[in-house]
């Protein structure tokens, strides 16, 4: 439409310039005659009495360049629209995309912050459950600090009332068994507070402290070779043994050791059980001895963790603590510990106490 | 010596007899006053339950308290003792197996005048007996309405 009208506004122009039949036809001014104008325009002629001169003329001439800029203005802002229009469906798609670009964004952002409340809720699961599992040890410890002690105490005092009221009935063997009775009783109280102790080892400090090793080791040995009497034990300790830790834990380590050599010999005619240390390879580690069953190192892997027993409860009895206590007071002193053995020849446990130099 | 009486919360029946036997044998004649548990031992100083129309303005001049009792537990006895205006000077002596930190910490928060952990070696248990008793039972002035 818009086209059409500027085609025509352009034909009208150029007749009006040069057409014949559009020429204005100025007559002389002697002849004042009204100027006639004739236009054929789409087949129809069309017929124009111009009666204001050259005046008119030049104002048909503005009106029709006028309506020609018009349409060139017309048609160059139409142009403008569109490219405004193609820019603008540009922006939109640019702004739809960074929309959606955004929204996923978000989206990602959703999932990671629930990916991350999901992991922290599971590892706050988890450290319940450790703090559960903390609360139910503890509560064993106290329970058997409670429990465990006060039957011992039973068995002190009603021995010790035994000698006190019947004393003069018992003879000298007889009370000896119930002093006996109550050493071992008095003993157990401290391993069960020493046990404790271990169990909170992560709560108490450790004494660091020169410990002289040889003295208990030979305390332990007497004790062990008192309880028995039906077989020879020999027991080879090194003098002037030390080192540098926590002298209750070190003892533990060392009853252990020497109560599971004695164990392990039960069989032999002449228990050998030796306590001494070695130079190995830039180290000096400690070792226990003896001359007993011994294992098969197949097995060893399994030696140092709880519970683990590598003999029948029948052949010897043990509660498979004993070692997984050993394994941990020698790391908590920064040291190693482990055994070589050879299934009917012995066994012999070395442990550092302390890293390596 | 004051001759008001002694109340032992204690469970075990051996540690009670031990109790007795050790009291005895350093010569403290006041009478023992065994709660087996700690509802007892709260009957007992309140006049209540199974002591129900007891004088309860009659109070014990010791109490010999354990920790770990059946029903009412000895630190919720503690705190009973403490918050009432009544009871609340008693002398409180906390005698049990465990020397677990929390328990000695709480104790002496709630205001326990003294915490004794029985050993296992009745000879040492005795003379901690004799000793509690000479203290608190001669040495100590108790406060005034257990004059």
């Amino acid at each position: 439409m818009l086209k059409r009208l500027a085609a025509a506004s352009v034909l009208m122009v150029i007749l009006a310039c040069s057409g014949p039949g559009a020429t204005p036809q100025i007559a002389p001014p002697q002849t004042p005659k009204k100027p006639e104008i004739n236009i054929t325009l789409f087949g129809k002629r069309a017929h124009f009495e111009i009666s204001v001169g050259l005046l008119g003329i030049a104002v048909i001439f503005a009106l029709a360049f006028l309506l020609g800029l018009a349409l060139l203005f017309a048609l160059i802002a139409r142009r403008r629209l569109r490219q405004a229009r193609a820019a603008n469906q540009k922006l939109e798609n640019e702004i739809r995309e960074r929309k959606r670009a955004e929204e996923e964004v978000l989206q990602l952002n959703t999932t990671l912050e629930n990916r991350v409340a999901e992991r922290t809720q599971e590892v706050q699961a988890a450290s319940q459950q450790l703090a559960a599992t903390n609360r139910e040890l503890e509560a064993f410890a106290y329970s058997v600090s409670h429990d465990l002690r006060a039957p011992l105490r039973g068995i002190d005092g009603w021995s010790l009332a035994l000698v006190e009221d019947y004393g003069s009935r018992l003879d000298e063997r007889a009370q000896t068994y119930l002093n006996r009775v109550r050493s071992e009783a008095q003993r157990m109280g401290m391993l069960i507070d020493d046990l404790l102790e271990l169990s909170r080892v992560t709560r108490v400090e450790m004494q660091q402290n020169p410990v002289d090793l040889t003295s208990i080791a030979s305390r332990i040995a007497d004790r062990l070779g008192e309880a028995r009497t039906d077989r020879r034990t020999e027991f080879i300790i090194a003098p002037g043994l030390t080192a540098n830790g926590d002298a209750g834990l070190l003892e533990i380590v060392l009853v252990n050791l020497l109560s599971n050599a004695a164990k392990f010999t039960g069989e032999c005619a002449v228990a050998r059980i030796e306590f001494g240390q070695n130079q190995k390879n830039g180290e000096s580690p400690f070792f226990v001895r003896d001359n007993g069953v011994g294992f098969d190192m197949a097995f060893a892997g399994s030696l140092f963790g709880a519970f683990q027993r590598l003999h029948k409860a029948t052949e010897f009895p043990g509660t498979g603590i004993g070692l997984a206590t050993v394994q941990r007071v020698i790391h908590r002193h920064g040291g190693r510990v482990w055994a070589e053995a050879q299934l009917g020849k012995g066994a012999s446990f070395y442990f550092t106490v302390g890293p390596a130099k | 010596m004051n001759s008001k009486p002694i109340l032992l919360v204690e469970d075990n029946p051996s540690d009670v007899d031990l109790t007795k036997r050790a009291l005895e044998s350093c010569h403290i004649a006041n009478d023992l006053i065994v709660a087996e548990d700690g509802k007892d031992a709260v009957d007992y100083l309140w006049g209540t339950g199974a002591y129900a129309g007891r004088n309860h303005a009659e109070l014990p001049i010791l109490i010999l308290l354990d920790l770990k009792i059946p029903k009412v537990p000895g630190l919720e006895v503690l705190r009973r003792i403490r918050e009432d205006a009544r009871t609340r000077r008693l002398p409180v002596v906390i005698l049990t197996s465990s020397n677990e930190e929390h328990d000695i910490a709480v104790s002496y928060d709630l205001g326990v005048n003294s915490y004794i952990r029985k050993p296992v070696d009745f000879i040492q248990f005795a003379n901690a007996i004799k000793q509690l008793g000479l203290y608190w039972l001669v040495l100590n002035e108790p406060p005034p309405q257990l004059r």
